[in-house]
């Protein structure tokens, strides 16, 4: 039935704005990307950049702050992935058994994930006040005043403080995602393992994580990549500071192309894209092999 | 039921009951603050406003531009995602309805936009070729070329689910090109539409690096307007506040009205089936 008559019914100039569009604003920037992050381009010498062969990547690999926020980067990353996770699943695992105020607790728990990085951090830039933001007043409350920070402050807690709220925030996504999944996983194999004696721990590990296990690459996938481009959260609550302790690569982008680098700024922005990349090809490959199918 | 059971689900609720006033209390301290004296709320108390101090809310708009953030955002994110679903749904029906290879190319074209992240920098210069830096237009380009790949993906799918059948009884019965498109295909793809529409205007509403990179403060959006005030007001907590609660009316009102559509944009393909 595929025949040519239906077939040039299908114009290309269907396809035609969208390919351009995507084209002018994705991909020639990034081929272009591969070009500036070779050259001295400034916003001082506009006129005329010159190819400087490797020059911005190793003034990046040498600076100290760099180095900071690429750590930072990935503790951010791996803290935040590991936490979304397992409390989106927790969540998910006991407002699936069927409660009375469900579909309340999943609005109250993902709301936060629909606000701006920017609201959310000024809303913690109150919590944590050193004064009398309520984190250290609750501690005060409660016989805990030992444990009372400058949250923000402070570099040893600074770091931790912009991950908590980060996960404040985006917890409800994953646990709707595991929500849906968990809900999709057919009754009757719990019934039937009920009726084999297997305990709850032993259908979680046998029956759950198998069946959900799509899921779970869905989610780490997603807490990667939204871990390692993280930018919003850490700009509204520190911007990079007590003395660079939070930078993180967004930021130490966005800092070197407001200082005008241009070159070096593309030369950051394309080693970021090359590591996104191959930490996500990576971690879908692996955990695709790890599914079942049922 | 057994008594076990009943403490199973009672230790439950009162889990979640625990876990939910994580989320209610940090909101509470806002609304509460907001209509209080600058005094009362930079102690951030939780205590319900003594007296109402509705001028906090007149001073967002008259000092805050608060209107000008809530236009802004409304138009520029009602305007990207109304050209994104145009686009993406064009775009897809073509890849979804073409044999040909352009076809074939274009889907994992459009699909490296789901990992890749966007060049930003690169990206600055050609809005800066095209004279459109710091101007609406060249904001709406970014942000539609942004969330392009992903709506392009749920298109394809969606229009495959649509039998070609369809299109060949149109056509028999004397279907133009176009009108194929938009009077017979489009209208099966409401639930799609709608999901893409509200994920586009949220997308566009909190976006953060576009606006910072591309934009002057006169054209954000009013969550990036929230932080600016912010700075300039950062001893006056009662109104930052209160700003706050201006920029959330938009978003409670779109998930009350939406929230089926959030939710399965959200959970789409995470699900196996």
């Amino acid at each position: 039935m595929y025949n040519r008559f239906t077939n040039k019914h299908y114009t290309v100039m269907f396809l035609l704005p969208s390919l351009i569009l995507f084209s002018l604003f994705f991909i020639i920037p990034n081929i272009l990307s591969l070009f500036m992050g070779f050259t001295d381009w400034t916003i001082f010498n506009f006129k005329d950049p010159r190819f400087n062969g490797w020059t911005n990547f190793m003034q990046m690999f040498r600076s100290s702050i760099f180095k900071t926020a690429f750590y930072n980067t990935f503790y951010f990353a791996i803290i935040t992935v590991i936490a979304k996770n397992i409390l989106g699943l927790l969540f998910a695992v006991i407002l699936n058994g069927k409660l009375k105020l469900t579909n309340l607790h999943r609005s109250i728990i993902f709301v936060p994930a629909l606000l701006s990085p920017l609201v959310v951090s000024v809303i913690f830039n109150a919590i944590y006040h050193p004064a009398d933001g309520i984190l250290n007043a609750f501690l005060n409350k409660v016989g805990l005043s030992f444990m009372a920070r400058e949250w923000l402050n402070d570099p040893a807690t600074a770091m931790n403080a912009v991950i908590a709220m980060d996960i404040w925030s985006f917890v409800g996504t994953h646990m709707v995602i595991y929500l849906a999944a968990l809900q999709a996983v057919p009754r009757d194999y719990y019934e039937a393992a009920m009726v084999d004696g297997a305990s709850p721990f032993q259908r979680l590990v046998k029956i759950t994580i198998p069946l959900i296990f799509h899921a779970i690459t869905v989610n780490t996938l997603l807490a990667i990549i939204g871990g390692l481009k993280v930018f919003g959260q850490v700009y509204g609550l520190t911007n990079g500071g007590p003395f660079d302790s939070t930078q993180v690569l967004g930021t130490f982008l966005f800092k070197s192309f407001g200082e005008g680098m241009l070159g070096y700024s593309s030369a950051v922005g394309l080693f970021f894209t090359l590591l996104i990349c191959t930490i996500s090809f990576v971690v879908l490959a692996v955990m695709r092999r790890m599914e079942v199918e049922y | 039921m057994l008594w076990k059971q009943r403490f199973n689900i009672g230790l439950r609720e009162f889990t979640m009951l625990l876990i939910a006033l994580l989320f209610i209390i940090p909101t509470w301290m806002v609304l509460a603050n907001s209509f209080k004296t600058v005094a009362e709320a930079n102690q951030y108390g939780l205590s319900f406003p003594a007296n109402f101090q509705w001028d906090n809310y007149r001073r967002v708009f008259s000092e805050g531009h608060a209107l000008r953030g809530l236009l802004n955002g409304i138009f520029l994110s009602t305007t990207s995602s109304v050209i994104v679903i145009f686009l993406a749904s064009m775009g897809g029906f073509f890849i979804s309805r073409s044999r040909g290879k352009l076809a074939k190319f274009a889907y994992f074209y459009f699909i490296s936009g789901i990992i890749l992240p966007g060049a930003i920098i690169p990206s600055y210069i050609i809005l800066y070729i095209l004279n459109l830096t710091n101007t609406y237009y060249g904001l709406i380009l970014v942000f539609v070329t942004g969330s392009l790949p992903i709506s392009v993906f749920l298109f394809t799918g969606s229009i495959k689910a649509i039998s070609r059948e369809m299109d060949e009884a149109a056509i028999v019965d004397g279907c133009g090109k176009l009108r194929l498109f938009l009077q017979v295909v489009f209208p099966l793809l409401k639930p799609v539409t709608t999901t893409l529409f509200i994920l586009t205007f949220l997308g566009v509403w909190n976006d953060v690096s576009t606006q910072l990179f591309f934009a002057k403060s006169t054209q954000w959006t009013m969550p990036m307007t929230v932080y600016n005030f912010f700075g300039k007001y950062s001893k006056e907590y009662n109104v930052v506040f209160a700003d706050i609660i201006i920029s959330l009316v938009p978003i409670l009102i779109v998930y009350v009205f939406a929230q089926k559509y959030i939710i399965s944009g959200m959970t789409a393909g995470a699900v196996k089936g």
